[in-house]
């Protein structure tokens, strides 16, 4: 009886789901023993191997969207200013993980009765070089202005990890969408920088006061946005064509099929491959929602064979869509 | 400090992994139509890496027909018939490295009719995986027989040639452009139809001949889809443009749309619609003989429509249920025996993933 209980329990405890980092302060302690990320800001920087959020937050559905904004609409198109100061801030959008609980705002968690499960949302963020090193120095937005974080500002909104190199959310108000940053350029020459961005809709745990926060049944945003140094030459944002969106890319590819028809197609081949290939840039850590089966050409190879040989036995035309398997199907 | 608006960027969106490394299929689809004509098509498939880069899959198809259509009452003996296609396969793929090789052997046997057919293929990524470029050859060797006629015996060489350029338009997009070269070789009408020569259209037949198509078919089929990610969901969209040398032209504009209902549940929409022309040698009715006389409804003029939803449902991460009802309508513009067809395929399904 005695080892039946003990293995229980064993086995409870081994279900327990992961928590996450509802503090800014958990990106800073030791993993293990306090439960923290070590120092990792999982916003998808090279640094840190691309891992985003979604290394603990998986099976995420991927509906929410990220924004960033700037107070100098000119860091995005024309590039950043050495030593300019600019106000940064990061939007999630689409959030739709506990939202019943986001007008509560802070009234929520332990103090409530009954227990309402706090809408606790998060993001990590770094501006880092073409080598993939933090670059230009962060700091606080409080009530109008950028400040340096002291023991003072322990009501502000963000949180900067021990070293400075990224920021979080700090975890001290719950509800929000919207978290606001400062960021100072560094000196000339730096070159290109691209701002790495992750952040989660949080679900509020498994709704009970066990587990008020965990990594399961949230949701997940990330992205890389490059920002040319003013001056300087430009870089594309990954995941697209330059200067072209993803209709902008088809129809490239699809002019080029259309030349195809008419002109000298070998040529036109390798000029259409290298060009689509050359200017296209997804990475495979931004590959998540290209991975998804709805995704895929072929989602269900299984039901596509039964019914191209249905259709195939009951059509003049074959081919194209793959195999639809030997026979005659001729009735 | 006055904020401005000034960028969106894409999201990634992390989620489920669809290929595992062992997985387990069984399916079960039930095709009728209003030409009294049922198919009964259990599935069962399976997959597994049996070494780092080599995976490994195996598959039964059967399909049990019950058919009365009109194509059986008017040429057979028997006016109701049953018959069941076995179908086994198997393949084998190896990543090395960007490059993966892929072969396949597949053999399908039914009271008339046997294939034997050999697949090869070659994937190579290219530019950080975000551009695929694909060749796959196919070879099908196939005897056709007639029911109670041990004598006959025909042969049917069917060679197929294919390459496909995917491309990642961004993080929410990807196209792919295939083009498919077939060629085949053999006996490709019915062993059972007979076409009757009349003097009108209205006559009593003075006789029948046996159906005759050409023996070679040339066929080229080029396929342009893009996937677009909305939200949790997607909306997919193909077009393929179809001739060959049998003068069948067609095209082919499929939509699907997969809309998450909630992280577990998926709801997928499609539409379809084809449209063909007669082959060049196709008659609704002859007068006198030619060197190509088929009433085949397939090789005469028409145009069909489908319409489908299937829901699928993660119970775990390991065990998925599905449930599917597609409508069809098909019809014929010159085929006096049917002016059209009208159908359901519904299916259940149950994949188990580790």
């Amino acid at each position: 009886m005695r080892t039946a209980l003990v293995l229980i329990g064993v086995l409870l405890v081994g279900a327990r789901p992961a928590h996450a980092f509802p503090t800014g302060e958990q990106f800073d302690l030791v993993p293990i023993e306090e439960d923290g990320a070590g120092g990792i800001a999982f916003d998808g920087a090279p640094r840190w191997a691309g891992h985003t959020c979604s290394v603990c937050h998986t099976g995420t559905p991927g509906r929410i969207d990220l924004r960033i904004e700037a107070d100098h609409p000119e860091l995005f198109t024309d590039g950043w200013k050495p030593n300019q100061q600019y106000h940064l801030r990061v939007v999630l959008e689409n959030t739709w993980a506990n939202e019943s609980n986001r007008a509560a705002r802070d009234h929520c968690g332990f103090s409530t009765m009954p227990y309402r499960p706090c809408d606790q949302n998060g993001f990590a963020l770094e501006l880092a070089d073409a080598a993939g090193r933090p670059t230009g120095a962060l700091a606080l937005y409080v009530g109008t202005a950028c400040v340096a974080p002291t023991a003072m500002t322990t009501d502000a909104d963000v949180r900067l990890l021990a070293d400075h190199s990224a920021v979080t959310h700090s975890g001290v108000h719950m509800g929000q969408t919207a978290w606001d940053l400062c960021w100072t350029a560094p000196a000339a020459g730096g070159g290109a920088i691209t701002a790495y961005v992750a952040a989660v809709d949080g679900n509020g745990g498994d709704g009970t006061l066990a587990f008020p926060t965990d990594s399961i049944g949230d949701d997940v945003a990330s992205g890389a946005v490059p920002i040319p140094e003013l001056g300087g030459e430009r870089v594309a944002q990954s995941g697209g064509c330059s200067a072209t969106s993803d209709a902008g890319g088809l129809v490239v590819v699809l002019g080029v099929l259309a030349w195809l028809a008419t002109r000298r197609r070998r040529l036109a081949w390798l000029l259409a491959i290298a060009a689509a290939g050359g200017c296209v840039r997804v990475h495979a850590n931004q590959r998540a929602t290209l991975s998804k089966r709805s995704m895929q050409f072929a989602p269900d190879p299984t039901e596509d064979e039964l019914d191209l040989h249905m259709q195939e036995s009951r059509e003049g035309a074959a081919g194209g869509y793959g195999s639809s398997g030997g026979g005659c199907g001729c009735n | 400090m006055r904020l401005q608006l000034i960028l969106a960027i894409g999201v990634m969106c992390p989620a489920r992994t669809v290929l595992a490394d062992t997985s387990f299929t069984s399916k079960l689809q039930v095709y009728a139509d209003n030409d009294h004509t049922q198919v009964v098509s259990p599935v069962v498939d399976a997959q597994a890496d049996v070494h780092p880069g080599t995976t490994v899959t195996l598959g039964y198809i059967a399909d049990a027909v019950t058919s009365a259509s009109v194509d059986v009452v008017s040429q057979a003996s028997s006016r109701t018939i049953h018959d069941t296609r076995h179908q086994v396969s198997g393949s084998i793929s190896q990543d090395l490295g960007s490059l993966t090789v892929r072969g396949g052997y597949s053999y399908s046997r039914e009271n008339d009719y046997q294939s034997h057919t050999l697949s090869a293929g070659l994937q190579q990524e290219l530019f950080d995986k975000n551009t695929t470029l694909a060749l796959g050859y196919t070879l099908s060797l196939n005897t056709v027989g007639r029911v109670n006629d041990d004598v006959f015996s025909r042969g049917l060489t069917v060679n197929g040639l294919s390459a496909s350029w995917t491309q990642v338009i961004s993080k929410r997009a990807i196209t792919q452009v295939t083009y498919e070269l077939g060629h085949a070789d053999g006996f490709q009408a019915s062993p059972y139809r007979f076409v009757p020569v009349r003097m009108s259209v209205d006559a009593a037949p003075e006789f029948a001949v046996p159906e005759t198509d050409p023996n070679i078919r040339w066929r080229h089929a080029i396929v342009v889809a893009a996937n677009r990610a909305i939200g949790a969901g997607s909306i997919q969209g193909d077009y393929r443009l179809y001739r060959d040398t049998w003068g069948i032209t067609s095209h082919t504009i499929g939509a699907r749309y997969f809309i998450a209902l909630s992280p577990a549940l998926e709801l997928r929409l499609r539409h379809r619609f084809y449209v063909q022309n007669g082959a060049s040698f196709y008659r609704a009715s002859y007068s006198t003989t030619s060197s190509y006389m088929t009433i085949d409804r397939e090789l005469s003029p028409l145009w069909s429509e489908t319409l489908g939803a299937k829901l699928a449902y993660a119970f775990t991460g390991h065990v998925e249920a599905e449930v599917k009802l597609d409508l069809f309508y098909y019809k014929y513009e010159d085929f006096p025996a049917l002016a059209s067809r009208l159908g359901t395929n519904a299916g259940l399904g149950v994949t188990l993933t580790y």
